[in-house]
């Protein structure tokens, strides 16, 4: 189901290496990368867990990757390492959404705690993610009928109405919603409501 | 209350003590004879030394001023017929004194230690009031036979006028100048070969001007111009008075000596005030060029000063950052290796793997910190005989990784029948690594600001070629957008810079340290951008030394 997995990102070899054997210790899975395009190159919209970032590197820094994988529509949590407590780096990596700052070197309670928060941060993200998948994929096995039927019922309207616009006899929908109902396995038509509401939120 | 005012020392009875000896000394000096009426009157406070200590030390002198007068007078002279009359002149004289010194320091806002032509020329318009308010009060006083009409009274009143005139602007400027020197390394003090001469010059000059006894005294006053014009140029202002009050001093002595009574008075005043004040401004010329010289020169030291610290400073924040990366890596080593300890048996070979990163990580810090100490080992050039292949390579070797990460091609050009160099490594290192620097940065820009002109692989030349007998020619080219002819003009100038966080010091650092190698650093060609600098070559007559040319 949920697997964390912990992305290093830093051009420093030592760090690299030191920060995933630290953290395999503490019972996580890590993967590192030396550069900031590398990382790029080797995500994955399903990656979950969290991104250690080193702010400075060569070639493209850590601001940088955290704007091209915003993006590509990245939800990963961030948490920024830095060798500089620059003050500008890190309200412009907070704005743009990272989860924490921590300068080095830093106390192993402060990198943890980050890390913890921002796992669990992804997991909240991916559980209510999960269940939209859920939810749509339950739409998805709906055949063309159900669905019309479903939509108009989520509206509000009363089965007469249903059937008029879909120019079949009432009976007929009340055999259509049973059945969508039973696939959807909504119990009631309001908790039906909000899981199309979950699934598809409204555009405008 | 200001906070000034609560911070004003006390009362100092040294300056009392300067002041009535002082008096006394102007007094003896003045001729008391009053062949000239350039004597003190009695009961009277000097007005030069008044007006010194007033502009110096304030306000708060102003009534003890007028009882060391009357202190002092008692003594020589009896008591005044009517004192009350003689204390009622005082008074009003260092009132009249008190408001020009107040006017001067905080009207006018001079320097009391007459600073700058400004401060002197508003001196000298206060010194003109106050000699006519002192000639006024004197000629009044008078009694009326003393002057019989009104002409007699008018040329008595400029004659004074002058005479008091002079007084002050030979006094007061001697006491202001030197009032605030160090007086404790007095001791210390011996006069030079050249001031013993610039004294007699003076006295030579008077004894030509006065000793020569076929001649009229004042045909020859010019040639007091003379030894003044000599020690103004040589000691400015602080000179000029010393040597107008010797001169005046000389002057007295000798009138007092020959008893000469029936020497045109007005006459020789004017040329005195003229001597005085041509003394005073030619030396407060000289020494405000010199300030303006040594302000500029002081710049220039701060300036240099600012630029080695800037250098240190990035060079600082280099270095933190590359000593927090191994530093950090320790502390996670350290951390995991803990956890291994759990369970020892398990993790025995990992935890010698680790403890062996550990030992390497540390000895990665030690570079840093052996970097930093090369860095800022103090002192001149360290000049030693090197390859040219060897100074590039080092150069090059810390941009390496920059480069291959920013996929930029780096070309050597080999050339290994150089001859050797004689060059401070460390210091053409930071050349070096400048110029490679500002062209990755120019390279990468480049990419970044216009994607579609930049050549399909982006590269940076390094060559060294012979140019003549005595030097080596080192270039540095990219293939990137070159120079802007804006920035071409002041290129090598502090703070200029292209680049959005550059401090804009480090062509100008790198120019001044290839300079102090005896070479040269220019900017080649401007499209292309090429860098080049020349070293000289080692011969086997030149040293290397410790501490290089400077």
């Amino acid at each position: 189901m949920y697997e964390a997995m912990i992305y290093i990102v830093d051009d420093d070899e030592a760090v690299r290496d030191s920060l995933a054997l630290l953290l395999n210790f503490r019972g996580w899975r890590c993967r590192a990368f030396s550069s900031a395009e590398d990382c790029l190159t080797a995500w994955q919209p399903d990656w979950r867990g969290c991104l250690l970032l080193d702010l400075r590197m060569g070639g493209m820094d850590g601001l940088a990757l955290q704007k091209a994988l915003d993006e590509r529509g990245s939800c990963l949590p961030i948490v920024f390492l830095t060798g500089h407590g620059d003050i500008a780096h890190a309200r412009a990596a907070l704005k743009a959404g990272a989860v924490d700052f921590l300068e080095k070197p830093y106390a192993e309670e402060a990198l943890i705690d980050a890390i913890r928060e921002a796992i669990s941060h992804d997991a909240r993200q991916h559980a209510v993610q999960s269940h939209c998948n859920e939810i749509a994929t339950r739409i998805a096995r709906l055949s063309e009928r159900e669905r019309q039927v479903m939509y108009l019922a989520v509206e509000g309207k009363p089965n007469r109405d249903i059937a008029t616009q879909l120019e079949i006899s009432p009976r007929t929908v009340e055999v259509f919603k049973a059945r969508m109902m039973e696939k959807m396995q909504a119990r009631s038509l309001p908790e039906l409501v909000r899981m199309v509401l979950a699934a598809e939120p409204p555009t405008d | 209350m200001t906070p000034n005012a609560s911070a004003l020392p006390p009362i100092s009875w040294q300056i009392l003590v300067v002041y009535a000896i002082g008096s006394i000394l102007i007094d003896t000096v003045s001729n008391p004879q009053n062949v000239l009426p350039l004597a003190l009157a009695p009961w009277t406070p000097s007005l030069s030394l008044s007006l010194a200590i007033l502009l110096l030390y304030g306000s708060r002198y102003a009534p003890l001023l007028v009882i060391t007068t009357f202190l002092i007078g008692l003594p020589i002279h009896d008591m005044p017929d009517s004192w009350l009359a003689a204390l009622w002149a005082s008074t009003l004289l260092m009132l009249g004194l008190l408001g020009i010194s107040t006017w001067l320091k905080y009207g006018i806002k001079i320097d009391a230690q007459l600073t700058s032509q400004r401060d002197l020329s508003w001196f000298l318009v206060a010194a003109a009031a106050t000699a006519l308010c002192d000639a006024g009060v004197h000629v009044f006083a008078r009694a009326p036979e003393a002057a019989p009409d009104v002409w007699a009274w008018l040329a008595d009143l400029i004659n004074y006028w002058v005479s008091a005139l002079i007084r002050i602007l030979i006094v007061a400027p001697l006491v202001l100048v030197h009032a605030r020197h160090d007086w404790a390394t007095l001791h210390l003090w011996r006069p030079t070969q050249e001031m013993v001469l610039q004294a007699l010059s003076i006295v030579a000059m008077l004894a030509i001007i006065f000793g020569l006894k076929y001649t009229d005294e004042f045909k020859f006053f010019y040639l007091l111009f003379l030894p003044l014009i000599w020690i103004c140029m040589r000691h400015g202002i602080k000179g000029a008075t010393i040597a107008l009050a010797f001169t005046l001093i000389g002057i007295n002595a000798i009138l007092q000596w020959r008893g000469l009574r029936s020497v045109a008075v007005v006459e020789f005043q004017m040329l005195m005030l003229g001597l005085v004040i041509t003394g005073l401004f030619l030396g407060m010329t000289v020494t405000a060029r010199r300030a303006a010289e040594e302000k500029l020169h002081q710049r220039e030291v701060e300036l240099n000063q600012a630029m080695r610290l800037a250098g240190a400073g990035e060079m600082t924040q280099a270095i933190a950052h590359e000593l927090n990366q191994p530093l950090s890596a320790l502390a996670n080593y350290a951390r995991a290796a803990r956890s291994m300890l759990a369970q020892p048996g398990e993790h025995i070979a990992l935890l010698d793997n680790t403890l062996s990163k550990i030992d390497r990580e540390a000895t990665r810090a030690g570079q840093v910190v052996h970097r930093l100490r090369q860095f800022f080992r103090g002192g001149g050039l360290r000049l030693e005989r090197v390859s040219a292949t060897d100074l590039i390579e080092e150069g090059v070797a810390p941009v390496r990784r920059r480069l291959e990460r920013s996929s930029i091609d780096i070309h050597i050009e080999p050339n290994d029948k150089l001859p050797d160099l004689l060059a401070d490594r460390v210091q053409i290192g930071t050349v070096l690594h400048n110029l490679l620097v500002n062209a990755t940065d120019a390279l990468r820009q480049s990419t970044k600001a216009r994607p579609t002109d930049v050549p399909e692989t982006l590269a940076i030349f390094v060559s060294a070629k012979q140019a003549d007998a005595q030097f080596i020619q080192f270039c540095i080219e990219d293939n990137g957008p070159g120079i802007t002819p804006e920035l071409q003009n002041n290129l090598f100038d502090s703070f200029v810079t292209s680049k959005p966080e550059g401090m804009g010091l480090g062509l100008p650092i790198s120019r001044t340290l290839i300079e102090a190698h005896g070479g040269k650093l220019w900017l080649d060609s401007t499209k292309p951008a090429r860098f080049c600098f020349s070293l000289p070559i080692f011969h086997s007559s030149s040293q290397p030394s410790e501490s290089g040319p400077d």
